[in-house]
């Protein structure tokens, strides 16, 4: 493991623990904050396990018993995860293996084989969190040491978020409606996985750090494309997003349009006119939808009553 | 300097008795030790000395290992260097006179205010 890395182990590792056990804890979040607090940069795993085992007898000495077990819980799982010889390169490929049956299924492609993890030292400077080499099979993740269960998850998100590009690259759909879409579907994918707490942590990165002043304006911009992707996806459902990405840049634009129309209560006669539409050829799709925009309002409604 | 770390030691009796107090304290000052040498050290009865660092060894406040340069002889040692023992006990006390739905909510900012700080700088390629 290179040094840079194995300054981050113990930090990783505990929080992976944490993650693993946090069903089972009655207060994980006191105990993702003694994580923060007591592991350092560069401490070493076993040294981390004996101090949060003194702090467990600690709080047991002082009648805080369920919190006190909850540490031993998690020491625990540390120990396990040391003896498995645990390590962030391989949970992200686990995380990569997970992810990429989902997203293959959603998006309606397969790659030939799982791309390349490189991991490297976050820097603070450029603020990437990953990225998708230009033809390359390969996603690289930057690592972040922030402290907090957060960061695994962000980052997880982030592969996420990269691995989805890769799958998209064929498919050629416009920019925004790349980006957004990446987003969506990282959230999508770890839901579909069980994992609550990890695509909440995701969204909760792109939704709340996007409206913090002096935020990369690239963040703020992608919020916007996430909200505009989201608001098309939520008309025509997850399960059809492999047709949306055929469309092109227009198309998305005129789907959007859609989906932020006022229509009052003929909202699901037009999720139903669009399912069954954007299945049919791109371009007869885009012909349909600039023929409804080319009615005046009522004449749309009265097209959607038809889909009632 | 030396007497404000004694003076920071007087948290110890919160959590242990004297004899704890004082092997943690030989150990810290001496290095590592037998079994014997920690009872003649402490004047404490051999079996008392054992019975003591078993408890101590078990949450992991000292260890105990093999000492292969002279003759083969099991020693314990700190395994947690006196500051940060110091620490770890103030953490408890400090989160003891807390409710845990307090602590349940500052870690929760906490947790917030890591990540706000993370936001303003990283972005999604």
């Amino acid at each position: 493991m290179e040094p840079w890395l194995q300054q981050e182990y113990a930090r990783e590792l505990a929080f992976q623990a944490l993650d693993l056990c946090w069903d089972k804890l009655f207060y994980p979040k006191p105990i993702n904050r003694r994580l923060m607090d007591l592991i350092k940069r560069g401490s070493k795993a076993e040294d981390v396990i004996k101090e949060l085992t003194f702090l467990s007898y600690r709080y047991s000495n002082l009648g805080m018993e369920i919190l006190a077990k909850d540490m031993l819980r998690l020491v625990g799982e540390m120990k396990k995860l040391l003896e498995e010889e645990w390590t962030l390169e391989k949970e992200l490929n686990n995380a990569m293996s997970e992810i990429k049956t989902v997203l293959e299924d959603v998006l309606g492609r397969a790659m030939q084989t799982q791309p390349l993890l490189k991991l490297c030292p976050y820097d603070e400077k450029s603020g990437k969190l990953g990225s998708h080499p230009v033809g390359k099979n390969e996603v690289i993740i930057y690592v972040t040491n922030i402290n907090g269960v957060t960061s695994l998850h962000i980052r997880k998100g982030v592969l996420a978020h990269e691995l989805c590009h890769l799958l998209m690259n064929g498919a050629k759909a416009a920019d925004w409606f790349n980006e957004g879409l990446a987003i969506c579907l990282a959230i999508y994918v770890w839901e579909k996985l069980n994992k609550k707490n990890l695509a909440n942590d995701f969204l909760y990165f792109v939704e709340y750090g996007s409206e913090r002043k002096g935020l990369t304006l690239r963040l703020r911009k992608y919020r916007e494309y996430w909200h505009r992707v989201q608001s098309i996806v939520s008309m025509v459902g997850f399960e059809n997003v492999r047709f949306l990405i055929l469309q092109d840049s227009e198309t998305h634009k005129l789907l959007l349009k859609c989906a932020k129309s006022d229509i009052g209560h003929y909202r699901v006669a037009m999720r139903k006119w669009l399912t069954e539409l954007i299945q049919k050829p791109p371009e007869e799709v885009k012909k349909s939808l600039k023929k409804f925009f080319s009615y005046p309002p009522e004449e749309r409604i009265a097209f959607l009553k038809n889909f009632v | 300097m030396v007497k404000n770390l004694a003076r920071k030691e007087e948290i110890l009796y919160n959590f242990y008795n004297e004899n704890k107090v004082k092997i943690l304290k030989l150990l810290w000052d001496k290095g590592p030790m037998g079994l014997e040498e920690i009872s003649r050290s402490l004047q404490i009865d051999p079996e008392v000395a054992y019975k003591e660092l078993s408890e101590l060894e078990k949450e992991c406040a000292i260890g105990k290992r093999f000492e292969h340069h002279s003759a083969q002889r099991e020693v314990y040692y700190a395994a947690i260097g006196r500051e940060r023992v110091i620490d770890l006990c103030e953490t408890a006390l400090r989160d003891s006179s807390k409710s845990l739905s307090q602590l349940e909510m500052e870690a929760e900012e906490e947790m917030r205010k890591s990540l706000k700080r993370f936001a303003r700088e990283a972005y999604l390629d």
